[in-house]
C-alpha cells in the first residue's frame, strides 16, 4: 500500500519546503505592506497572522490523519469516487500554478529592476527555468533536498543585518499599540497571503517519513517564518522613521543599502543575487506540485513531460507578456483570495464534510 | 521522432542559442563615466547648475578626473532646461558625496526633489555622504591641488577624519531622507568651504522644509552628537572659573578626552509643554591645563566646574536650537515615543512645540584620569 | 541522441541477466584428448604466430612416460619453472613425478578452453601422455614494478606504498591494514578479450548488501573487449557518466582504500591498474586526505575550511570579477575601484575575454607540465611565470588585477586534493564565466543554483552524493567541514549505508577536558 515510500522526505525537507515557500518574497514584501496598514505596529498583526496559520495548517494536518498512506486526492478518489479526486487535482493544479507564477513573476521584477534592468525579461525567466527544470524534474525527494540546501546556504541574511545594528533607532518602535488594536486587526488578514503554502501538505504528507511528527514540523516551519518576518519587520521599523516607511518600497533591500564593508559596498547587489536562492522556494515546490496534480489526473507516474510544458510555457508567456507592478499586484490578489479559501478555508470544511459524510455512511451500512 | 523526443531537444537547445544573445546590461567598468562627486548649485537667475567630477582610466593622463558643468543659458531657456537637466542624467552609480551649495539651500524651493533619483533607482547608492558648500561651486571643481588626491577622496578624507573627532556629523542621502521625512527632527548636513585649502568647520542646520537655516561650529557639533548619542569619544577645551586659578594672568583653560559618555533623554509633558530632563554622565581623562592647580585636592571644585560649563554650552545650544525652531536631535522622536497622543496632535508643527519645551540639563563629569603628571 | 540528457542519470535496472560467457571461437569448449600428440597438434593450432609460446618435451622418469611443459615465456617465473617443475620431474625419482613438483598451486584441468586463458595468463600446463587431464601449474611470474610512493596522491604522514599493477599485491597491500575474516573479495571477470580480473573487496558484516549487489550488477553487465585502466571501468559503471562530477573515488593509496573499507564502502580493484574504485562515494569525500587524519584535528580542521574555501574560489573567483568589473562595480568600495579602473584602463579588452584568455592559457601550462618531463617541465613554468605573467601586463594586454584572479584560481585548484574533482572544477568554471559575462552576479547565482540542483540529484550506486548536506545530517559534519577529534567519530557515515553503524567505542583519552 505503501505508493510513494521510494521517494520520501525527512521532516526537516518537510519543514524547509513549508518555511520557503511561505517565506521566499514575504521578507521583501511585508514590512512595507505592514507599514502602509498598521505603521510602526505591522509586527504585531504578523504575530497574529502566524498563531491563525498555525492553526490552519494543523487542520490540514488532521485531515491528512483520516488517510495516511495516500495524497489528498488518494483519499478524495477513496471517499467520494474517482471524478471528486481528479477534480481536486486540477483545482490543486490551478492554484499552485498560480502560485509559482507569482513567485516567478515576482522575481523577475524584482532582478529585473535592481540589477538587470536593460535585459529583456524572458531571459531572465529562462535563465531561470534551467535550475527549476534540473531540480524539479528529479522529483520530490530531490526537490525537498534542494529546499534544505537552499535555506542552509543563505543562514547568512540574518548576519548581514546585524551590521545595520549602529543605526537602529529602538524609540520608532514605541509607543506600541499606536493607534490601538484597530489597525492591527484589520491589517492581520493581508499577512495571510505571506503564509501561504502550507496545503502542499495535501501532497506532501504521504511522503512524510516520520509521519506523526508532521503537525510538529508544520508548527515548526510556520514559527519559522514568523521569526524571520518578525525580524525583517522590526529592523525595517527601526530603520525607518514612522513616515518614511510607509514610502519606500522593499525595506528589506533599502535597509541593506547602508551597509558599508572594507571589501565591498552596496550589498544589497550581492543580497538580491543570493537571495534568488530563496525566491526559488516560490516557485520550484509549487511548479512540481502542479505536475504532480496533472499526473496523477492523468493517472500516470511520470511527471516531467507535463514539466517540461509547463516550464516552456514560462519561459514563452515571458517574451509575450510580463505583468506590470499593478498587474502583479491583481495576481497576487487573486492568489491571496483564492490562497485564503484553498488554504484556510477548504481544509477545514472537508474535515468536517468528510467526518459528516462518514458518519451518515456508517450509519447507513450500520442499519 | 517523437513529440517528448523534441521537446527535450528544444529544452536544451533554446535556452542556449537565445542566452547568448545576451549582454543585454553589461556596462565594463573601465567605459562607464560615473560621477563621484555631484555638485548642485544656482545661478543667479535661480536655475540648477549640476556640477560632476568624474575619474579617467587612463594611465598616461596627468589629471586623473575631468569635470562636467551642466546648466542653462537664459533664464527664459532655464526655466525649461532647469527641468530638463535633472541629475539623473549623470550616472550616479558609484556617486560618493554629493555637495550642495548653501545658496541653492537658501534659495531653491524643494531643492530636495533632486534627490528622487537615488531613491528611485534601484541600483544608485544612498550612501553618499552629502555636505554642504559654502561658496560658488565652480571654485571647487577647479580646485585641483598637485598635491592632494582626487576631489572625492579629499572630501571624504576630511569628512572622516572630522568625524573621528566628532566635530560634524555625516549625514548620507540615507539619513538626510529619514531626517527630512520624520517629523520629529529636522536634518543637519556637515558644512565645508574653500579657503586656500578646504576647511570643514561648520555644521549646518536644515529646517523643517529642507532649507538652510543656521550652522554650528565644531564644539557646538560636538555637543549635538553628544545629545544625539551617536558619538561617545568628545575633546573638550574648556574655560573654568577665574576662582580656581590661582596665578594671576594664567589663561584659564583646561582640556579633556571624554570616552564612554552616556546621555539620557527623558521626556514628560504638562498639559501643552513638554519638559526633557537630559543628563550627561561624563568619565573625562585631563589632557592639558594651561594654570597651576593641585588636581589631587581640588577635584571636586575642577568636576563641578566642568560640568557647569559643558551644561551651560548645552543649555545654550538648546536655546538656538528653539529660537531658530530646529530640532537636529530628534526630541520630538522622544516626545512621539513617549506621549504619542499629544505629539500626534502637533506634529505637523513639532518645532513650534519644540521651542516652548522646557530643558532641564544634568551634566555629571567625572576625573576619571588626571595623566601622567601632578 | 544522449546529448539531451547531459545531466541526466542513467537509471539501472534491478532486473538484469547476467551476462553470458563468450569465449574465444577458436577455443571451443571441448575436452583435450589424452594422446599428447594429438594435444600439441590442437595447441599448435590454437596458438599460431606465437612464437613465445615455449614447449618443452620431458620424459617422466617414474613411468618413462612423455611430458610437455607448455607456458609463455616472459609471463612466467623462469626459477619456478626451473627449480621447481623441469628439475624435479627430471631427477627426482621418489613417488609419483607429480608430487615432486614444487609449486603451490597445482588444478586438474580438462577442457581446452581454461588451458588456453591459463596459458595466457602465465601459468604453465603440464600434459601426460595418456592422462585425460592437463595440470595447470601456478608459475605466473611477470615484470614488475616496485612498490613506490604514489604519483598523483603524496602524503606527509601517510604510508608510503601506492598500488602496483597486480591485483594480488594489491589486495595483499589492503589486507595488510584490515587482517580480519570479514575482509572479503569477490572475483570477477570483465572483458571478452583482456579478461581482467575485477575484484570487489568489502567487509561483509559492515558494508550494505544492497550497495554491494547493486556494485556486482554493475560491473557484470559490461560487455567490452578489454578494460585498460581502472579509468574506464569508473566511467561504464558510474550514475551519471555526463556529470562533470566523479561519482566514484580513485585512490592509489592501500591506506586510503583500507580506511574506506573499515567505513563500510566498497572497494574495487582491477588487475593490471594502479588504483582501485571507492564507492559509494560522497561529494565531501573528496575533499579528505589521508593525513588530515594524523596531523592534530584543529589543523585539520583548518585545512579542511581552506579546502572548501578553495573549491569556491576556484570554481567562482574568474567569474566573480567579471561579473563585478563589467555589471556591478558598485560593489567595489570607491578606492579599491579606482585602483582598478587605472589598471583596466589601458586594457583593450573586456573582462571576459580577459579573463577567458587567461585561464585557457593556464589551462594549457598545466596541460604542458603534465605531459613534459620533469627537466623539460621546468622550462614550462619559466615560460608562463616569466613571459607570460609578466610580459602581458607590461605590454598592457591583460590587467594586472587578472593575473592576481587567474593565480589565485590556480593556487585554489591545487589545493583540492582530488584530481578528478579538479577536472570537474576547471570545466565549470569556464561555464560560470560565460554566465557571469551574460548576466552578472545573477547569472553566477544561476549557474550556481543549477550546479546545486545537478549535484544533490546525483547518486553515487544509488546512494545521495550530496551526504550529509543534502540530504541533510548534522550529526555527519563531523567529517566534513571539519576534522572532528577521532574519537568523536563513533559511527560510521550514513553515506555509506553500513550495516553496523559503530565504529568505535569511547576512546577519548582520560584527562582534566573529560
Amino acid at each position: 500500500m505503501k505508493k510513494y515510500a521510494l521517494n520520501d522526505i525527512t521532516l526537516l525537507q518537510y519543514i524547509m519546503i513549508n518555511f520557503g515557500m511561505a517565506v521566499s518574497f514575504g521578507f521583501i514584501e511585508l514590512p512595507a505592506m505592514m507599514a502602509t496598514e498598521a505603521g510602526t505596529d505591522g509586527w504585531i498583526p504578523i504575530l497574529i497572522g502566524g498563531f491563525v496559520t498555525m492553526f490552519a495548517s494543523l487542520v490540514v494536518i488532521r485531515l491528512m490523519q483520516r488517510f495516511p498512506e495516500g495524497t489528498f486526492f488518494d483519499m478524495l478518489a477513496h471517499y467520494l469516487g474517482k471524478w471528486a479526486g481528479k477534480t481536486a487535482a486540477l483545482a490543486f493544479a490551478l492554484y499552485f500554478l498560480l502560485y509559482a507564477y507569482d513567485g516567478l513573476i515576482y522575481t523577475i521584477r524584482l532582478i529585473k529592476g535592481r540589477l538587470l534592468p536593460e535585459t529583456p525579461a524572458f531571459l531572465i525567466a529562462l535563465m531561470l527555468m534551467l535550475p527549476t527544470y534540473t531540480i524539479a524534474r528529479n522529483g520530490l525527494r530531490i526537490v525537498g533536498r534542494y529546499a534544505e540546501f537552499a535555506v542552509m546556504i543563505s543562514l547568512w541574511i540574518p548576519f548581514v543585518y546585524l551590521y545595520t545594528l549602529e543605526n537602529l533607532h529602538p524609540l520608532y518602535l514605541l509607543p506600541v499599540f499606536k493607534e490601538g488594536w484597530k489597525p492591527i486587526l484589520s491589517a492581520v488578514p493581508g499577512t495571510f497571503f505571506y503564509y501561504l503554502g502550507f496545503v502542499s501538505s495535501v501532497i506532501l504528507y504521504p511522503f512524510l517519513k516520520h509521519k506523526k511528527h508532521a503537525s510538529a514540523g508544520l508548527v515548526i516551519a510556520n514559527g519559522i517564518t514568523v521569526l524571520s518576518y518578525l525580524f525583517i519587520t522590526l529592523v525595517c521599523y527601526m530603520f525607518l522613521s514612522p513616515d518614511e516607511a510607509k514610502l519606500i518600497h522593499q525595506p528589506s533591500i533599502y535597509v541593506l543599502k547602508s551597509i558599508e564593508l572594507s571589501f565591498i559596498e552596496q550589498v544589497e547587489g550581492l543580497f538580491i543575487a543570493f537571495y534568488a536562492f530563496i525566491f526559488s522556494l516560490s516557485w520550484i515546490p509549487p511548479l512540481y506540485f502542479t505536475v504532480f496534480c496533472t499526473s496523477w489526473m492523468m493517472g500516470k507516474q511520470e511527471h516531467r513531460p507535463h514539466l517540461r510544458v509547463i516550464v516552456i510555457l514560462f519561459a514563452v508567456s515571458t517574451y509575450f507578456y510580463l505583468p506590470t507592478y499593478d498587474e502583479l499586484e491583481n495576481i497576487s490578489q487573486l492568489l491571496g483570495v483564492s490562497g485564503i479559501a484553498v488554504e484556510y478555508l477548504f481544509p477545514g470544511i472537508m474535515l468536517v464534510f468528510l467526518w459528516i459524510y462518514v458518519r451518515l455512511r456508517k450509519g447507513r451500512n450500520w442499519t | 521522432m517523437s513529440v517528448t523526443g523534441i521537446l527535450r531537444r528544444a529544452l536544451i537547445v533554446i535556452p542556449f542559442t537565445l542566452l547568448i544573445s545576451g549582454c543585454y546590461d553589461r556596462l565594463d567598468m573601465e567605459e562607464a563615466s560615473f560621477s563621484l562627486v555631484l555638485g548642485l548649485d544656482r545661478d543667479e537667475q535661480g536655475n540648477l547648475i549640476v556640477y560632476s567630477s568624474i575619474p579617467t582610466f587612463n594611465q598616461h593622463a596627468k589629471k586623473k578626473t575631468h569635470e562636467i558643468v551642466v546648466s542653462s543659458i537664459s533664464p527664459r531657456e532655464g526655466r525649461l532646461k532647469s527641468d530638463a537637466y535633472s541629475v539623473g542624467s549623470f550616472q550616479p552609480r558609484k556617486l560618493q558625496v554629493l555637495v550642495v551649495s548653501k545658496a541653492l539651500l537658501l534659495h531653491k524651493k524643494e531643492w530636495d526633489r533632486y534627490l528622487d533619483v537615488f531613491f528611485r533607482d534601484g541600483r544608485n547608492p544612498v550612501t553618499s555622504r552629502v555636505l554642504v558648500y559654502d561658496g560658488k561651486l565652480n571654485e571647487l571643481f577647479d580646485y585641483h591641488p598637485p598635491d592632494k588626491p582626487i576631489l572625492p577622496l579629499q572630501l571624504l578624507g576630511m569628512l572622516e577624519s572630522t568625524d573621528s573627532r566628532a566635530e560634524t556629523v555625516v549625514t548620507t542621502l540615507q539619513q538626510l531622507q529619514r531626517e527630512l521625512l520624520d517629523k520629529g527632527q529636522t536634518p543637519a548636513l556637515p558644512q565645508f568651504a574653500l579657503d586656500q585649502e578646504l576647511k570643514l568647520n561648520r555644521t549646518a542646520l536644515l529646517d523643517r522644509d529642507g532649507r538652510y537655516a543656521a550652522s554650528l561650529t565644531s564644539k557646538e557639533a560636538m555637543l549635538l552628537r553628544l545629545l544625539q548619542k551617536n558619538a561617545d569619544k568628545f575633546r573638550f577645551t574648556i574655560p573654568v572659573p577665574k576662582h580656581l586659578v590661582e596665578e594671576p594672568g594664567a589663561a584659564n583653560v583646561l582640556s579633556f578626552s571624554a570616552d564612554q559618555t552616556k546621555t539620557k533623554i527623558k521626556v514628560s509633558r504638562k498639559g501643552d509643554k513638554f519638559r526633557y530632563d537630559i543628563y550627561v554622565h561624563m568619565p573625562v581623562n585631563l589632557t592639558e591645563i594651561l594654570f597651576p592647580i593641585d588636581v589631587v585636592v581640588e577635584k571636586a571644585e575642577l568636576e563641578a566646574a566642568c560640568s557647569a560649563e559643558i551644561r551651560k554650552q548645552l543649555e545654550a545650544l538648546i536655546s538656538k536650537f528653539q529660537q531658530k525652531r530646529l530640532d537636529p536631535v530628534g526630541f520630538g522622536v522622544y516626545a512621539r515615543a513617549r506621549e504619542y497622543g499629544y505629539f500626534k496632535q502637533v506634529q505637523d508643527r513639532w518645532v513650534d512645540e519644540f521651542a516652548k519645551a522646557e530643558f532641564n540639563v544634568k551634566v555629571n563629569v567625572v576625573l576619571a584620569d588626571i595623566g601622567a603628571i601632578e | 541522441m544522449r546529448i539531451t540528457s547531459w545531466f541526466g542519470r542513467k537509471k539501472y535496472a534491478h532486473t538484469s541477466k547476467p551476462k553470458p560467457y563468450v569465449a574465444s571461437p577458436i577455443a571451443a569448449s571441448e575436452p583435450i584428448s589424452d594422446q599428447l600428440e594429438h594435444n600439441l597438434l590442437h595447441l599448435g593450432q590454437l596458438f599460431t604466430d606465437t612464437p613465445d609460446l615455449n614447449i618443452r618435451h620431458i620424459p617422466l622418469r617414474d613411468t618413462g612416460e612423455l611430458a610437455a611443459l607448455v607456458y609463455i615465456e616472459g609471463l612466467t617465473d623462469k626459477n619456478a619453472i626451473n627449480n621447481n617443475v623441469i628439475n624435479p620431474l627430471l631427477h627426482r625419482a621418489d613417488g609419483s613425478s607429480l608430487s615432486s613438483i614444487t609449486v603451490g598451486r597445482i588444478t586438474k584441468l580438462r577442457d581446452w578452453a581454461p588451458i588456453t586463458s591459463a596459458i595466457l595468463k602465465g601459468s604453465s600446463i603440464l600434459f601426460i601422455d595418456g592422462q585425460p587431464d592437463a595440470f595447470m601449474l601456478g608459475t605466473e611470474g611477470w615484470p614488475q614494478r616496485a612498490i613506490e610512493d604514489p604519483q598523483m596522491e603524496t602524503s606527509l604522514k601517510g604510508a608510503h606504498q601506492g598500488f602496483v599493477e597486480s591485483i594480488e599485491q594489491n589486495i595483499a597491500l589492503i589486507r595488510r591494514y584490515l587482517p580480519h575474516r570479514e575482509l572479503k573479495i569477490r572475483n570477477h571477470q570483465v572483458g571478452r578479450r583482456g579478461d581482467s580480473r575485477v575484484g570487489v573487496m568489502y567487509l561483509a558484516d559492515v558494508a550494505h548488501p544492497e550497495v554491494l549487489r547493486e556494485m556486482e550488477e554493475r560491473i557484470d553487465r559490461i560487455d567490452i573487449d578489454v578494460i585498460i585502466n581502472t579509468g574506464e571501468l569508473v566511467e561504464l559503471i558510474e550514475d551519471n557518466p555526463f556529470s562533470p562530477f566523479p561519482q566514484f573515488m580513485l585512490t592509489e593509496r592501500p591506506d586510503t582504500a583500507a580506511s574506506q573499507v573499515a567505513q563500510g564502502r566498497i572497494v574495487v580493484l582491477v588487475d593490471r591498474s594502479p588504483s582501485v574504485i571507492v564507492g559509494p562515494s560522497t561529494f565531501t569525500s573528496f575533499f579528505q586526505s589521508v593525513d588530515d587524519y594524523s596531523t592534530r584535528w584543529s589543523i585539520a580542521t583548518f585545512i579542511r575550511l581552506l579546502r572548501f574555501f578553495a573549491f569556491f574560489v576556484a570554481i567562482s573567483l574568474p567569474a566573480f570579477y567579471i561579473a563585478i568589473t563589467s555589471y556591478h562595480f558598485e560593489l567595489i568600495p570607491v578606492k579599491l575601484l579606482l585602483t582598478i579602473g587605472e589598471y583596466r584602463g589601458s586594457v583593450p579588452f573586456s573582462p571576459f575575454i580577459e579573463a577567458v584568455f587567461m585561464e585557457i592559457t593556464l589551462e594549457m601550462m598545466r596541460e604542458a607540465g603534465v605531459r613534459l618531463p620533469a627537466p623539460v617541465g621546468q622550462t614550462v613554468g619559466i615560460v608562463g611565470g616569466i613571459v607570460i605573467g609578466q610580459a602581458i601586463v607590461q605590454a598592457g594586454l591583460i590587467s594586472n588585477i587578472m593575473v592576481i584572479v587567474v593565480a589565485f584560481t590556480a593556487i585554489a585548484s591545487f589545493i583540492l586534493p582530488n584530481y578528478d574533482l579538479v577536472a570537474g572544477v576547471r570545466l565549470i568554471r569556464f561555464l560560470m564565466m560565460i554566465a557571469a559575462s551574460l548576466f552578472g552576479l545573477f547569472g553566477i547565482v544561476v549557474s550556481l543554483m543549477v550546479l546545486t540542483g545537478h549535484l544533490i540529484a546525483l547518486e553515487s550506486l544509488g546512494t545521495p552524493f550530496g551526504s550529509p548536506f543534502a540530504p541533510l545530517r548534522l550529526s555527519e559534519w563531523k567529517d566534513t567541514f571539519v576534522r572532528a577529534p577521532l574519537w568523536k567519530m563513533t559511527k560510521r557515515p550514513h553515506s555509506t549505508r553500513a550495516v553496523q553503524s559503530t565504529r568505535q567505542g569511547d576512546n577519548q583519552p582520560e584527562g582534566d577536558g573529560k
